[in-house]
């Protein structure tokens, strides 16, 4: 179809980021690294940085940036599926008669609760460990996400985390 | 099933006790139908967008299409869903104009009235290209 495709889609892949195009610069008292595949880190002005830590930082970077493509894919998943149990559990009464249509019609709602629950676990601790590496914020060349805070970000997660937490728990009361 | 907002607007013709009871049977299952074919286009909108960007991410659908199956989406199923779906809600609404029913209100939301004739045109190029 000619269609463009998206830098995110063609470099979430790449084994390793390209140290070359790595560059320092100082802005507002906090150290810019940019990196080849459009990554843009901000690491807090204070922190000494040797050449280790920036390939390190790189590498977890680019991690986020593959964590971050799968989390958006796994979550628009799931929101169009729970609207859409939400609406088949409200029509096909008792709501027990919509479950066994999922199954049917090739979705396992099982499963995507899973899988959205291990990447916000794979995200939130990518996210730490940037976190401790001093990093403020990154931009992944997302126009959707431009400039990313990770401290709000964490704390979304965690969020995330608690309430998972939270449906595992009253499922497990339910079942008892 | 939920059976309040099912009402018959309009119909013509013959109206003894069996027809009208083989037309209520009908609208029950077009609704239904209605409701699961609705969710099945919602869900195939989404992962097939997203299936375009694994693609272009993984190069070979076999795999493409095992990242899926690890979300919980069989993308062959959800298409062999839809075609079996559309299929079935086709021939519910072809019987329901059989009988003479114009439209009736379905539980796919609130204000949903459907127009059968406009329906069954509506499906009738997505049974066509099911069935090629």
């Amino acid at each position: 179809m000619g269609k463009k495709k998206n830098r995110i889609e063609e470099e979430v892949m790449q084994d390793e980021p390209q140290f070359g195009l790595e560059s320092r610069t100082e802005e507002s008292g906090k150290i810019v690294l940019n990196f080849s595949g459009n990554l843009r880190v901000k690491v807090a002005g204070d922190r000494e940085l040797t050449g280790n830590d920036v390939h390190d930082i790189g590498e977890q970077a680019l991690e986020f940036k593959r964590a971050m493509f799968c989390f958006d894919c796994i979550s628009e998943f799931k929101k169009v599926a729970d609207g859409c149990r939400g609406r088949m559990a409200e029509v096909f009464l008792p709501e027990e008669n919509a479950e066994p249509m999922f199954e049917d019609f090739g979705v396992d709602l099982g499963k995507l609760g899973y899988a959205h629950g291990d990447m916000v676990q794979v995200l939130f601790e990518n996210v730490s460990l940037l976190i401790e590496f001093g990093v403020d914020s990154i931009d992944i060349d997302d126009p959707n996400r431009p400039g990313i805070s990770l401290s709000k970000l964490k704390a979304e997660l965690e969020e995330m985390l608690e309430e998972a937490k939270e449906a595992t728990k009253s499922t497990w009361v339910l079942h008892r | 099933m939920d059976t309040t907002r099912k009402d018959v607007i309009s119909s013509e013709g013959e109206q003894t006790p069996e027809i009208v009871e083989e037309r209520d049977k009908l609208i029950q299952a077009a609704d239904a139908l209605l409701v699961q074919r609705n969710f099945l286009v919602q869900q195939l909108s989404v992962v097939s967008r997203v299936r375009d960007k694994l693609l272009s991410v993984y190069k070979k659908e076999a795999e493409t299409d095992a990242v899926l199956r690890s979300t919980g989406f069989h993308w062959n199923l959800m298409n062999e869903a839809y075609e079996r779906i559309t299929d079935s809600l086709y021939s519910t609404l072809v019987g329901l104009r059989n009988l003479g029913v114009k439209e009736f209100s379905s539980s796919l939301n609130e204000y949903t009235i459907v127009r059968v004739e406009e329906y069954i045109k509506g499906l009738k190029e997505a049974v066509d290209a099911s069935r090629k």
